[in-house]
């Protein structure tokens, strides 16, 4: 009986695990889908232990058992087809994100939660032989659950989800769950069942199904998409899970893509006008767009990247034509574990890009992290950072001004427009303790502005930084404080701009 | 079908309390420990495993060795003891997090360190606070016939409590108040509660 347990256990938080993971290329990774899945699955176990404990005091046998185990594999193998069906019909409608994900997660994920649930209170009944006994029989098995529930986590996160994809591992788990529950219950040949040959039709089918990503690695799901341009060299479009995060022309690292780079590059250029020996430190690596622009243009200059996911880099080299002699050199860490071990450093420049969609890892926000920041950087170092907010919200703008403003003298906006817009937009921060020259900046042409030939007018609007006045206003308007590792409400600032935006 | 008659179970709103309040507890330490651990040892996957195995490990073993010994003394003693103590070592985690967080995070690698600061800060609460719900079952759990329900209730209202946890936690704490001031909270609210089951006037259960 420990063993059902345990592997229900094990099953459940696979499923929770996998989840996450099998909803993120529809509705991205966010507080919200987390939260959602979480909800989800712990819902399932209430209404589940309640029915279970129910049906074993009625019906208590092997054969509910063994019935409750196959229809927990049924249902996960069944969620499957929902979630590419609801993820089609849902991921280009018309309904806000945040109900998207509560119907996504609870059509798919509750019924399998549920009937996994039942399990525990059949188990216990059918283990507990004297009321002597009570606590040590529902110890043990809440124990055996536990464990079932850890080795999930692990072998979900850690091995299962790299090595066979979400898809192989909902396969997986219906098929142990079935075959399970048919043993459990061989007494009643539950096979013989009409039920049976439904479930092998679902089997067939599941393998039939599209899978999605080419790399799944333990945090996105890494689509790339390769096309032709109008000069017939090949670019490709790296999707992070929901996100399109760059976009990559290898055979010309000019071709900067996304504009907020064009303020990068203007950045680069216009400080470094002599000597061009500097390093520059990235956190976040995703198409390497910018690390490739430096190392073509640059040859003096020394770019390091610090990328927590060593599959985003492999997938650079593998698909999109990053050379793997590149003299780009790459951390796979944490960005501020890397800096915190750093000791030695003195970067240049910083290049900030760790900001997926709206997931904002919250350690990366705040005054702490930017004091540790400052401290590798030379004294006249600059750090530029791309952020994500909505000119009728704000609050996080704010905030991460009042932040940067803790820690350097001078902080600009960047919106590539001539004021923050309204609607969703990527808007560039810079801060640095020397002030930026205004002339050099607007009279600067770096190699991407070459390439890019757009007429002065709209070179200038697309780099401009925004009046200061400007900024002392939308200060006096957003109230949002400082962010401290003690408190950083990202998620609450960013929440109006995250349902808007889809 | 045999006719369905269950016999009424009985109705202890207490036990149902402290096992909500208890799920409710360790999944707001749990969403919080990722806060807690961020400054020193960064947020990745390293950290996120380690602080769910961490509290999964204190589960499997609170809810063993509590209800081992829940059938040898009185479960209300257990019950008193591991929320108390729960409530003790959450608060504890926090000052022992910010004594070995720092040196932790520049002298050792993540993936050793994160299991090590883990084991120290969230390991502790977790163990205590698992030993509730084996402990209440014992001490509601009166007749065989009624095994099933008493499990299956008291499992349910456990998971409700940790939803109500999670959501707390994941958007309205963190949202508008400080992660210490929430930690605290819940380590006093935890004593607190601890005090109530050990001193409630037992009733007669003389009426069954």
């Amino acid at each position: 009986m420990k063993y059902i347990v345990f592997i229900s256990s094990f099953c459940l938080m696979l499923v929770q695990i996998v989840s996450g993971r099998a909803l993120a290329p529809y509705v991205g990774v966010s507080v919200y889908v987390w939260t959602g899945v979480i909800g989800t699955t712990l819902l399932g176990i209430v209404f589940g232990y309640a029915a279970g404990g129910i049906m074993a005091d009625t019906n208590g046998n092997k054969k509910t058992l063994g019935i409750s185990l196959a229809l927990a594999g049924l249902a996960s193998l069944v969620s499957y087809y929902v979630l590419i069906i609801l993820g089609q019909r849902m991921g280009a409608g018309s309904m806000p994100l945040i109900a998207r994900v509560v119907v996504m997660s609870f059509c798919v994920f509750f019924p399998t939660a549920f009937f996994l649930s039942t399990i525990v209170p059949q188990a216990v009944k059918q283990s507990l032989s004297s009321l002597s006994k009570t606590g040590g029989t529902v110890g043990e098995l809440s124990a055996w659950s536990a464990i079932g529930n850890l080795l999930g986590t692990f072998a979900g996160g850690y091995v299962l989800i790299p090595f066979i994809g979400t898809k192989g591992v909902m396969i997986a788990i219906a098929a142990v769950l079935m075959l399970l529950g048919l043993w459990v219950a061989r007494g009643e040949k539950l096979w013989r069942n009409k039920f049976g040959i439904l479930a092998v039709a679902f089997f067939i089918g599941a393998f039939i199904l599209p899978g999605g990503c080419i790399m799944e690695t333990n945090y996105f799901c890494i689509r790339i998409a390769s096309s032709q341009n109008e000069e017939g060299a090949k670019t490709h479009i790296l999707r992070l899970d929901h996100l399109v995060h760059s976009y990559v022309n290898p055979a010309n690292p000019r071709d900067l893509g996304y504009d907020y780079e064009q303020v990068y590059a203007n950045l680069i250029a216009s400080r470094f006008t002599t000597s061009t020996a500097f390093t520059a430190y990235f956190i976040g690596g995703g198409g390497y767009v910018l690390p490739r622009y430096i190392e073509a243009e640059y040859p003096q200059a020394t770019s390091i990247v610090a990328e927590i996911d060593p599959g985003v880099t492999e997938a650079n080299h593998r698909y999109m034509g990053l050379d793997r002699q590149t003299r780009i050199i790459t951390a796979n860490e944490d960005a501020r574990m890397h800096l915190m071990r750093g000791g030695d450093a003195s970067y240049d420049l910083v290049f900030g890009d760790a900001f997926n969609d709206f997931s904002v890892p919250y350690h990366l926000t705040t005054v702490e992290f930017h004091k540790l920041l400052k401290s590798r950087m030379s004294a006249d170092g600059v750090y530029a950072l791309n952020i994500i907010d909505d000119a009728r919200y704000g609050e996080f703008l704010a905030a991460m001004v009042r932040t940067l403003r803790e820690v350097w003298t001078n902080v600009y906006v960047a919106p590539q427009a001539d004021t923050v817009q309204p609607g969703r937009n990527t808007i560039v921060l810079i801060a640095s303790d020397r002030a930026i020259d205004q002339v050099a900046w607007y009279g600067t042409l770096s190699p991407a502005a070459v390439e890019k030939n757009l007429a002065d007018d709209a070179r200038q609007t697309q780099i401009r930084l925004i009046n200061p006045d400007r900024i002392t206003e939308l200060l006096d308007r957003k109230k949002a404080p400082a962010l401290r590792d003690d408190y950083v409400p990202t998620d609450r600032y960013l929440a109006p701009v995250f349902s808007d935006a889809y | 079908m045999p006719p369905l008659r269950l016999p009424p179970i009985p109705r202890s709103l207490g036990s149902r309390g402290i096992v909500f309040f208890s799920g409710f507890a360790m999944m707001t330490v749990e969403l919080l420990a990722a806060r807690v651990t961020a400054p020193y040892l960064g947020s990745s996957l390293y950290t996120w495993t380690g602080i769910i195995a961490s509290v999964l490990l204190g589960i499997a073993l609170g809810a063993y060795v509590g209800g081992k010994l829940a059938d040898q003394t009185s479960p209300r003693t257990i019950l008193a003891a591991s929320l108390g103590l729960g409530g003790l070592t959450t608060a504890l985690g926090y000052f022992v997090a910010a004594l070995i967080g720092p040196w932790l995070g520049t002298h050792v690698a993540v993936p050793v360190a994160m299991p090590l600061f883990a084991l120290l800060v969230f390991f502790p609460p977790s163990l205590f606070l698992s030993a509730v719900q084996p402990a209440a079952i014992k001490k509601d759990l009166v007749e065989m016939g009624e095994t099933g329900r008493v499990v299956g209730m008291l499992g349910s209202w456990n998971a409700a409590g940790s939803i109500l946890g999670t959501y707390l936690a994941g958007f309205v704490f963190n949202y508008f108040v400080s992660t210490r001031l929430v930690w605290f909270l819940t380590a006093a609210l935890l004593i607190a509660v601890a005090f109530w089951v050990w001193f409630r006037p037992t009733k007669a259960k003389a009426v069954v």
